[in-house]
């Protein structure tokens, strides 16, 4: 008899997990496994409710009464992607904008720049009109040889305090056709992204995402089956990306 | 339904209403504080412990699939991974309630799976098919629920060998499954 995770199916694992009754280092493992495998997830919360009413056992308590004044201090509103159309920008299309969303452009080039010329460029213009505090600014372009043809376009990722993303469209979007554009997270040395919801085909619309990483890291875009990527992970090739370096 | 109303609480919340999130506050803290209580064993640790729990469940009601499972079951997971996060990472030490009996008496309470005759229709189809299992398995299994203790803890407790006590959670959840299901 072994111990080891594959002579156990998903079901008795999702079992322990729920259960509880795992080490630090297996509990790691399935909890980054729900947010990869739908039928691991879905094992994992037929557990949650089947285990559910053991929680009836244990006598209610009231919470101390500074509980919810610390929740509720801590409450932010949820970051949400806003795409937003950029006209005085699309319409310029300055020539430094167009070398920066070439998609010949390796992603490091196009990162540097973006660390680089963005902020000192759009930057000024986007604060001017907002009056707000610092916002990060980057550039996403299409990735080289991810697009069945060249894609001129791309957008300009502002990135408030509040985790609130912009997105301004710039030059033509390819967007295959009968697939969703998913726009995901991915921290500097963290093993996978998080999605931050799909990118509407339409400009002023607004999704709820999710908190971003704290340091710098890299918008990414894939393309996913309608309503995005069932898994929490992208499942179809990522064609543009950026990168947001820290403040 | 009161299930059905902790749902919509729930949607509500997703869309940034802060009264109904209270309102879900009001309406499972004294739950799963309890849960997380028993679980922790410390005042502080427990409340720690539905603190992120309500921060990830803000930030995620968003996420919640009506589809697969309650509102209720939904958080209390949240809760009780938190409670396990927390208990895994620093030893418990139950000397801090001492103080407090009150305390004390809720977390040292055996539990008693008759009380689950008296509930809904899912929590007398688990106590049916908990009484499918032999009596030390079926107490096994709640203790490791209900009191977060983990493969080693309950070797340690039960002065059992470590794979026996995998071997026996497996089976019993094994059973449980199959009873439920069936």
């Amino acid at each position: 008899m072994s111990d080891t995770p594959d002579d156990d199916d998903i079901f008795t694992r999702a079992g322990q997990y729920v259960l509880g009754v795992l080490e630090p280092d297996e509990i790691a493992e399935l909890a980054l496994l729900v947010l990869r495998d739908r039928d691991f997830a879905e094992a994992v919360a037929a557990w949650e409710q089947r285990l559910a009413p053991l929680s009836r056992l244990v006598t209610d308590v009231a919470p101390p009464p500074a509980l919810w004044p610390r929740i509720e201090a801590a409450l932010r509103p949820r970051p949400r992607v806003r795409v937003q159309a950029m006209q005085a920008i699309s319409g310029l299309q300055p020539a430094w904008l167009r070398a920066l969303l070439r998609p010949a452009i390796p992603w490091a080039v196009a990162g540097v720049l973006a660390a680089v010329a963005i902020p000192l460029i759009v930057g000024p213009m986007i604060l001017a009109r907002d009056g707000a505090g610092s916002v990060r600014v980057a550039a996403i372009t299409a990735l080289a040889g991810t697009l069945a043809a060249p894609s001129q376009g791309g957008w300009i990722a502002k990135i408030h305090r509040d985790g609130t993303i912009d997105l301004a469209s710039i030059g033509t979007i390819a967007r295959p056709s009968g697939r969703d554009l998913e726009l995901w997270a991915l921290a500097d040395g963290a093993a996978a992204p998080v999605p931050l919801g799909l990118i509407p085909a339409t400009a002023g619309k607004s999704l709820p995402a999710q908190a971003l990483p704290k340091g710098a890291f890299k918008l990414l875009v894939s393309v996913e089956p309608t309503g995005g990527s069932a898994t929490g992970l992208p499942t179809g090739p990522v064609v543009y990306g950026g990168t947001v370096s820290t403040d | 339904m009161a299930r059905a109303e902790s749902e919509q609480l729930l949607l509500a919340s997703a869309a940034g209403d802060v009264a109904a999130f209270r309102a879900l506050y009001d309406r499972h803290g004294g739950r799963l504080y309890g849960v997380a209580l028993r679980i922790t064993r410390q005042a502080a640790l427990a409340a720690d412990a539905v603190q992120e729990a309500f921060l990830q469940i803000w930030q995620n009601a968003g996420r919640f699939d009506p589809e697969r499972g309650g509102a209720e079951s939904w958080m209390l997971a949240m809760v009780r991974y938190r409670a396990l996060d927390i208990v895994r990472r620093a030893p418990r030490d139950t000397k801090s309630l001492d103080g407090d009996e009150g305390l004390r008496d809720e977390v040292e309470a055996i539990p008693d799976p008759a009380a689950l005759l008296n509930q809904n229709a899912d929590s007398r189809a688990l106590m049916r098919c908990l009484g499918t299992l032999p009596a030390d398995r079926r107490q096994l299994i709640i203790a490791a629920f209900v009191d977060g203790y983990s493969h080693s803890e309950l070797a340690d407790r039960l002065k059992t060998p470590l794979g026996t006590i995998k071997s026996w959670i497996r089976r019993s959840l094994d059973g449980l499954r199959l009873c439920l299901e069936g």
